[in-house]
């Protein structure tokens, strides 16, 4: 892969041959934003997590779909665990679906509001 | 086009079975998803679903990533779609980057890429692998097109945003997908009641503007290479006129064959007195009727060395 950094992020395209012959073009966006900066921290996107969470081998949490639904309804939802505080990549069923954040007792979703349709549908008892 | 009770009439002519053409219009048009196998294996998602009560139902029988999602409204809601697994995306548009089948590692160009379903689509085929120019005129459907490809984990794009007609001729690519603006008559359907296709200020000029593409993209084609033409529209003078045109401008285009796999009729021959190049029977045209999804027009076209 290739990185481009423009401003506080980070944008990630696959490495080809043809990068070059296209260096000539006025390009208005570049692969997929995968790193943006927060304040002194350097955060992965939602979407990178989705794309390369599985190979992940260490601050994988993985959830139900009751605690889930939980979480995207409220944001936020008490959960004890062996994990030391920071971010995590919340799973479900083996899939990573992006990013929480450990913090003394509290997991804090880190995951898009606008993204979680479907979430909130479920918590509601609503079919989709 | 007139402005007639039957939107259609002046295509009767042509269109064949119009009884069952008008009858097919009084159905809303269906729910198409296409599994990203990107992200997922058809059959897992499948297997999901239906765990969740969600029927699916195939619509192509060589593409076991094509489904009707039978009964279920907004698979935008879907766990799928926010992991973007699946796509909403209507059987015929599924075509054009199935007939173009970029080889991984190719150089290809979407001249009209937004809202990026083909252009995600073309992405998987290629394996994520070597560069689609995603190129669209309206800066305001980047953030859908960015969003899309984005969400189906797709890395070999970039974005640009040219008239498509004037697209820089600084490189020749491998494929060129011209999946072009036109009247839509082909996502008509009466249950809309007020919807209208595009026949307002500016319409009458489309024919020019697509003409001027498919202009554009034949010349940006290297040597060897594939073009498909497509639009969403019943209309001969935006779909075999167009082609027509080409072939008469360029000694080195040639239409190829196509075989969709799904039931379709082959490119007119004349429309309105004007006779066609006798290779427009190889391009094909898509019916509401006899497949159940938006009408369609796609042409396969290729430079010769």
């Amino acid at each position: 892969m290739a990185f481009f950094r423009r401003k506080d992020a980070w944008r990630m395209i696959r490495r080809s041959d043809h990068l070059q012959r296209s260096a000539g073009y006025k390009v208005c966006a570049v692969g997929m934003k995968a790193f943006h900066e927060i304040n002194a921290y350097i955060k992965p996107t939602t979407r990178l997590i989705q794309l390369m969470g599985q190979l992940a081998t260490r601050g994988r949490l993985e959830l139900d779909e009751s605690d889930l639904s939980r979480l995207v309804e409220a944001r936020e939802i008490q959960m004890e665990c062996e994990m030391d505080d920071g971010y995590v990549i919340l799973v479900l069923r083996d899939r990573p679906l992006g990013l929480g954040l450990l913090l003394k007792g509290r997991l804090l979703s880190q995951i898009p509001k606008k993204e979680t349709r479907f979430f909130e549908k479920k918590a509601q008892g609503t079919r989709p | 086009m007139t402005d007639s009770k039957d939107p259609f009439e002046d295509y009767k002519e042509f269109i064949p079975e119009y009884d069952g053409f008008v009858e097919a219009l009084k159905q809303p048009l269906p729910v198409h998803i296409r599994v990203n196998r990107l992200k997922a294996r058809p059959e897992q998602v499948l297997r999901e679903l239906a765990g969740e009560k969600i029927a699916l139902r195939r619509t192509h029988p060589a593409d076991d990533a094509l489904y009707d999602l039978e009964g279920t409204t907004n698979p935008g809601n879907l766990l799928h779609y926010f992991l973007g697994a699946v796509h909403p995306q209507a059987l015929t548009s599924c075509l054009p980057a199935k007939a173009l089948a970029p080889r991984p590692g190719a150089f290809v160009l979407d001249m009209c890429a937004a809202p990026g379903g083909k252009t995600a689509q073309i992405s998987e085929i290629m394996c994520n692998s070597g560069l689609v120019v995603a190129n669209d005129l309206h800066a305001g459907r980047h953030l859908a097109l960015s969003h899309n490809l984005i969400r189906m984990g797709i890395v070999n794009t970039i974005i640009t945003a040219y008239q498509a007609q004037e697209f820089p001729l600084r490189e020749r690519f491998h494929y060129v997908l011209a999946d072009v603006p036109c009247s839509g008559e082909g996502v008509f359907r009466k249950m809309a009641e007020g919807r209208r296709f595009n026949t307002g200020p500016g319409s009458g000029k489309l024919p020019e503007l697509q003409t001027k593409i498919l202009a554009r993209g034949f010349e940006l084609l290297e040597r060897g290479g594939t073009l498909v033409y497509s639009t969403c529209t019943y209309n001969p003078e935006e779909n075999e006129a167009v082609v027509d045109c080409l072939l008469k401008s360029r000694e080195d285009a040639e239409i190829l064959s196509l075989d969709p796999g799904i039931p379709c009729a082959p490119g007119l021959g004349s429309w309105r007195k004007i006779r066609y190049d006798p290779t427009i029977e190889r391009t094909v045209r898509f019916y509401p009727h006899q497949v159940d999804s938006v009408g369609f027009f796609m042409a396969r076209i290729g430079k010769r060395n």
